[in-house]
């Protein structure tokens, strides 16, 4: 993305430009298709010409970090993920690659099936839109990551080459010894080879060896520079560079990229290997110093005020996709009530028929869904994941569609797990009013007014404008698709979909007889899941969150789960207590264990069902930090300082080290100045080589970062407004508004 | 007997489970409620073949949109419809037919465009011309419609059973019923 001032100048050069940048990717991962007979033959473990379904999984990976995966689709050529995976890309990376796996059932090793790669230049190409991609064979040789810095040095008799240094190399199997093969290729098809020492234990080794070649052998016309890794006697290729040598040349040191494996390609067959269907959505945002967005920020915020609303900025942007961060930002300004007050007041204003309001994507029900996503989501969890895990473990069935049942005998048994489950979820849900964040009780509120004073005569609809956010848009969705909503991380199975899905159309319809009054009257075998006292209960629930002030509202008494996920931790060692008799821990003592943070303290267990082992207060964490990786040759750690020990934490990949330090950081007292970026080890601070156990740390603490940063959020709207200038143009000559204060003109 | 799998797809509130309850069970359904994802059987002769539709009502909620794909990955015929009365409900549609050949990888899918609620002729604002053109841009079949006052609800369901009969004939239906084992 490039962006323009107002003198179309590129900012890129300009010196605004802050070393704060950050990428956002949402991967929808769909479907692999069009696997035929032909084509599986291809696959090496497969049987001659069968057409033996798979079990098909997806994973995400940041250039070979895996860092998310799919469900696996059982016995299917044809597999459906439609999953939705959003994140912040917390480092660089060149490739986002999506890989397909046909799970083993027997063999612990999963087979790869194929994977598509795409650059991180290509990502804006491909952004926001669907596409097919063909898969293409993963093999040793291609899977290549990280750069090398090569210099040569010709004189009239010999060359020199000088390999410095390597960085963001292949781990295998976490580990990484490279060595430095270099080959130089002469006329007449003569070569010689050098070899580098072996670099233990490291991922970006500092090689800083020089290798003479003769020029006795002929002229020198290339340079390979290939790096491998070397484990108990297995080669494993970690990436080459081709440099052409043209005589005279002498260059300084450069970077190069490290490349899949050239090979000799003739008798390479071009397989078939299927195709991927995958929407990505790539946002990197370039985001100036704050003053720059000033004018921007005012006018956003004045919005609510402006009348008529549809001549505010707020009303502009929402024409060009900038929804998410101007609710961010209204949030974070605490102006997002009046805002949405007032552009309810207007669609309200417009409606002919009360039986279809705010059933059109319009910018308030935008604005809605996204305020509801931000600031009730703990919320969301905390109401529904008792319930769901109970359908979960307990899978009832509760088909009721004659239509789908082979054996009608059943229906009355399913019928009453559908009841039995539709009356807890109800009793969670209603149960759960004091717990309504306060912004969505507000916001209800303000939209039930606006309601009152808009249909004098109809007190439905006063209920319909409440119901169609809360149930439909908020509930309704997270029940059908817990997944999407981070309520679940497991694999759903048919039956479990299908009850879920039915849990969702009860509560919606149940809900809909709150401002409709009629019995609904669809599909003939739901009617039997209509239950007054649900009826009284939800329209009693819808009161208690849109009055104001929320009478019940309270604090939360019990602590909420903020995150959970399956980490490694090593061994806690004390600072205060010399250590008793024992040796200091070195690098091993790690083990899985099962974190679970809650709003009052980050504890973990053997699993999930175990009490916890450690429990740490909040109020004890003082800081959190990262780790480097030499402490333990282990990516993605980080730290939780406690008074008197630390506790040392690896994630599993990249972007969920940076989630927990993102909410832990939020969550914790961020009391201390200094910290060791490194561990203590055998006895010394790796960073400082200081020996003193008890020394405060060495390096200065960075500054913290809220959950929303309003600057980023700034720089993305103003982005948008700038790929959209076109659409804007016209929505301005419309409106007949001038848009100075935006920096648009 | 052949099966359809029908799908009724467009914004919320255009009509779609008017139009869908009003062809199986003859009944206009005055209340709104929004709808989630509804399905109904409907056995009807076309052509003097018994056929046996099977409908799927889907939510014109942008929450639930992320079904859509599976919809459209499973359904052979589909009802793309906009509300007369509603302009940006006649613009979402270009989206949603792209999606749907992206699925089905493939430009040849039978489709049937309709604007409802004809019977509000005083609230008009998409034009039938602008419909028709629309149709044509999507070469598919278009039809106005009134759930509420029974104006041309059976020919768009039927239109399309004839849209799939003409793309898929019979026989390579029962060439599909030989495998013992059939993945659902
Ligand atoms: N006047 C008139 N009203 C209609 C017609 N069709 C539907 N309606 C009304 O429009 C409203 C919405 O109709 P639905 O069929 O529920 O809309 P939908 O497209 O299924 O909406 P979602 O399920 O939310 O996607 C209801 O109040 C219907 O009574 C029609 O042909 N004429
Ligand atoms: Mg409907």
């Amino acid at each position: 993305m490039i962006l323009r001032d107002a003198d179309n100048n590129e900012l890129r050069g300009s010196g605004y430009f802050l070393p704060k940048e950050f990428d956002l990717v949402a991967a929808k991962v769909d479907e692999i298709d069009k696997e035929d007979e032909g084509e599986a033959k291809n696959l090496p473990s497969r049987t001659q010409g069968s057409s033996t379904p798979r079990d098909v999984y997806c994973t995400v990976t940041l250039d070979q970090e895996p860092i998310y995966k799919t469900c696996t689709i059982e016995r299917t050529l044809n597999p459906f993920f439609g999953e939705e995976f959003q994140f912040d890309i917390p480092r660089r990376f060149r490739h986002l690659a999506v890989y397909a796996y046909d799970r083993d059932r027997t063999s612990k090793t999963d087979r790869v099936l194929g994977k598509v790669t795409i650059q991180r230049s290509d990502l804006h190409r491909i952004s926001n839109k669907e596409h097919w991609f063909p898969l293409t064979p993963v093999t040793q040789d291609s899977e290549v990551q990280g750069k090398i810095q090569i210099g040569v040095l010709s004189t009239p008799t010999s060359l020199m080459v000088n390999v410095n240094e390597a960085s963001g190399l292949t781990q295998v199997n976490g580990q990484c010894d490279p060595t430095a093969m270099v080959t130089v290729h002469y006329t007449h098809n003569k070569s010689d080879v050098q070899k580098s020492k072996v670099k233990k234990k490291s991922h970006s080794p500092v090689f800083n060896e020089s290798f003479m070649f003769d020029r006795s052998l002929g002229d020198p016309i290339e340079l390979v520079v290939s790096l491998h890794h070397d484990i108990s006697g297995l080669n494993v290729f970690l990436g080459e560079v081709h440099i052409p040598l043209n005589n005279k040349e002498t260059s300084s040191s450069w970077w190069y990229y490290l490349q899949p494996r050239k090979r000799l390609t003739a008798n390479q067959i071009i397989q078939d290997l299927g195709t991927l269907r995958i929407r990505i959505q790539y946002t990197a945002d370039h985001i100036l110093q704050p003053h720059y967005y000033e004018d921007l920020c005012t006018q956003i915020l004045n919005s609510p005020s402006v009348n008529p609303v549809t001549s505010s900025v707020v009303y502009l942007l929402g024409k060009v996709e900038a929804i998410q961060p101007l609710v961010r930002l209204l949030c974070f300004h605490n102006r997002i009530v009046p805002m949405i007050r007032s552009l309810a007041e207007l669609e309200m204003a417009n409606v002919t028929n009360t039986n279809t309001i705010f059933r059109g994507n319009s910018l308030v029900s935008k604005m809605m869904d996204e305020t509801m996503k931000l600031t009730g989501l703990n919320y969301l969890h905390e109401t529904l994941r008792a319930p769901l895990a109970k359908i979960f473990a307990e899978r009832k069935n509760c088909e009721i569609d004659p239509a789908r049942m082979k054996d009608k005998s059943h229906l009355a048994g399913h019928r009453a797990n559908l009841k039995y489950y539709i009356d807890d979820i109800v009793t969670c849900i209603t149960g759960s009013a004091r717990h309504t964040p306060p912004v969505m009780c507000s916001l209800f509120h303000e939209l039930r007014c606006a309601a009152a004073r808009g249909f004098p005569g109809n007190n439905d609809v006063q209920y319909s404008v409440v119901s169609g956010f809360v149930f439909l848009r908020f509930f309704a969705p997270a029940i059908l698709g817990p997944r999407l909503f981070g309520l679940t991380t497991q694999q759903i199975d048919e039956q479990t979909s299908r009850t879920l899905t039915l849990i969702s159309k009860a509560i919606q319809s149940v809900c809909n007889v709150v401002s409709s009054r009629t019995a609904p009257q669809k599909e003939e075998y739901m009617h039997c899941v209509y239950e007054v006292p649900h009826v009284i209960k939800l329209k009693q629930f819808l009161e208690i969150i849109s009055a104001n002030p929320h009478p019940l509202q309270k604090s939360l008494d019990t602590p909420v789960i903020l995150k959970e996920s399956i980490m490694k931790k090593r061994a806690q060692e004390s600072m205060k207590k010399r250590a008793q008799g024992r040796k200091p821990f070195g690098r091993r003592n790690f083990k899985r264990r099962y974190f679970r943070l809650t709003s009052s303290s980050l504890s973990y267990a053997k699993d999930k069902s175990k009490d916890p082992l450690c429990v740490i207060p909040i109020t004890d964490i003082l800081s959190v930090q990262r780790v480097s990786y030499e402490s333990f040759y282990r990516s993605n750690m980080f730290q939780v300082i406690q008074p008197h020990r630390i506790l040392y934490v690896q994630a599993n990949n990249c972007v969920e080290e940076n989630e927990w330090i993102h909410i832990l950081t939020r969550m914790c007292m961020n009391q201390v100045d200094k910290y060791h970026p490194c561990a203590y080890i055998d006895g010394v601070w790796l960073c400082c080589n200081s020996t003193d156990k008890h020394l405060q740390g060495c390096t200065q603490v960075g500054g913290t970062r809220d959950d929303i940063d309003p600057t980023r959020e700034l720089a993305r709207i103003q982005a948008l407004a700038y790929t959209y200038m076109d659409r804007l143009d016209n929505v301005m000559q419309a409106c007949a508004i001038q848009l100075v204060g935006i920096g648009l003109t | 007997m052949r099966e359809y799998k029908i799908v009724v797809l467009g914004s919320g509130g255009v009509g779609k489970s008017a139009l869908t309850v009003q062809f199986v069970q003859g009944i206009f359904v005055e209340k709104y409620d929004p709808t989630i994802e509804d399905s109904y059987r409907k056995q009807v002769e076309v052509d003097g073949q018994q056929c046996m539709l099977e409908i799927l009502d889907t939510a014109g909620t942008e929450q639930f949109t992320a079904m859509r794909d599976l919809y459209m990955k499973n359904g052979q015929g589909f009802i793309l419809v906009y509300s007369i009365t509603a302009q940006s409900t006649f613009n979402d549609l270009s989206d949603l037919r792209e999606q749907i050949l992206r699925v089905k990888d493939t430009d040849d899918v039978p489709m049937v465009l309709v604007g409802n609620k004809c019977d509000l002729e005083e609230e008009r604002v998409v034009g039938k011309e602008q419909g028709a053109s629309l149709a044509r841009a999507f070469a598919c079949t278009f039809l106005e419609t009134s759930a509420k006052a029974k104006v041309n609800v059976n020919d768009i369901f039927y239109d399309l059973v004839r849209q799939v009969n003409k793309k898929s004939p019979e026989k390579k239906q029962k060439q599909k019923k030989k495998p013992l084992c059939v993945l659902l």
